[in-house]
């Protein structure tokens, strides 16, 4: 990306909302289901 | 009154993994996918996928380096610079380098997605609205902010808006004169 000539170079503070987590958690993959013992 | 820095770029959509670094048994590092592969957002220049609403620049950009997290000044500037479908607004902060026509930052936050249905590959076998509405849900979801559709034809390339009339049978007689005129 062509952004053109540098300008100036400054510090940020961050936005007020940055206390949403970074990263939404991945779905994780359900565990497999045992079988249910069956008497004998 | 907000005192954010705001931004404004473009990203592609593509189906990614979240990426990890582990180390070898021989010392050395690998990336792995920690998790299956969905739709997310991704950076134009490398492969790096957006996991979340938060991203961080691998290096802190500076006047004699090229790394950060590119922005341009507007959204039309962002949805000008390539036909892709997603462009949004982003809060910048940390180390920043300004430039003449945007910004290199350290730190981005999604404040706001725009969809751009006239650039979304969308399939003609369903309802583009529920596709679109699906694709904005997913996107909602993950990068927690809205997600605004924008159905207007104007960024289309007038190539592209040509085709799409021709392609309806809407074009006059008149602008396929004209059209002639110009081949001519």
């Amino acid at each position: 990306m062509q952004l053109g000539e540098v300008v100036r170079e400054f510090e940020q503070p961050a936005p007020n909302q940055i206390t949403i987590p970074d990263v939404v958690p991945e779905p994780q993959p359900k565990a497999p289901v045992e079988p249910e013992l069956v008497p004998a | 009154m907000s005192n954010d820095l705001i931004g404004y770029r473009t990203w592609l959509l593509k189906i990614g993994s979240k990426y990890l670094v582990r180390e070898t048994d021989d010392g050395g590092w690998e990336r792995y996918a920690a998790g299956p592969p969905t739709l997310r957002l991704c950076s134009l220049s490398t492969e790096c996928y957006w996991n979340g609403p938060v991203q961080h620049s691998g290096r802190a950009p500076s006047g004699v380096n090229c790394s950060g997290l590119y922005a341009l000044k507007t959204l039309e500037a962002a949805a000008d610079y390539s036909p892709n479908p997603v462009v949004g607004e982003v809060a910048m902060w940390g180390k920043i380098v300004q430039h003449a026509h945007g910004w290199r930052a350290e730190h981005m936050l999604i404040k706001r997605l725009v969809l751009l249905m006239c650039r979304l590959p969308l399939s003609d076998a369903g309802s583009h609205i529920k596709q679109v509405a699906v694709l904005g849900k997913i996107l909602e979801t993950r990068y927690q902010c809205d997600v605004i559709v924008d159905a207007s034809e104007s960024w289309l390339s007038p190539t592209e808006r040509f085709l799409n009339r021709l392609a309806s049978g809407t074009l006059t007689s008149t602008e396929l004169e004209q059209l002639a005129k110009e081949l001519s």
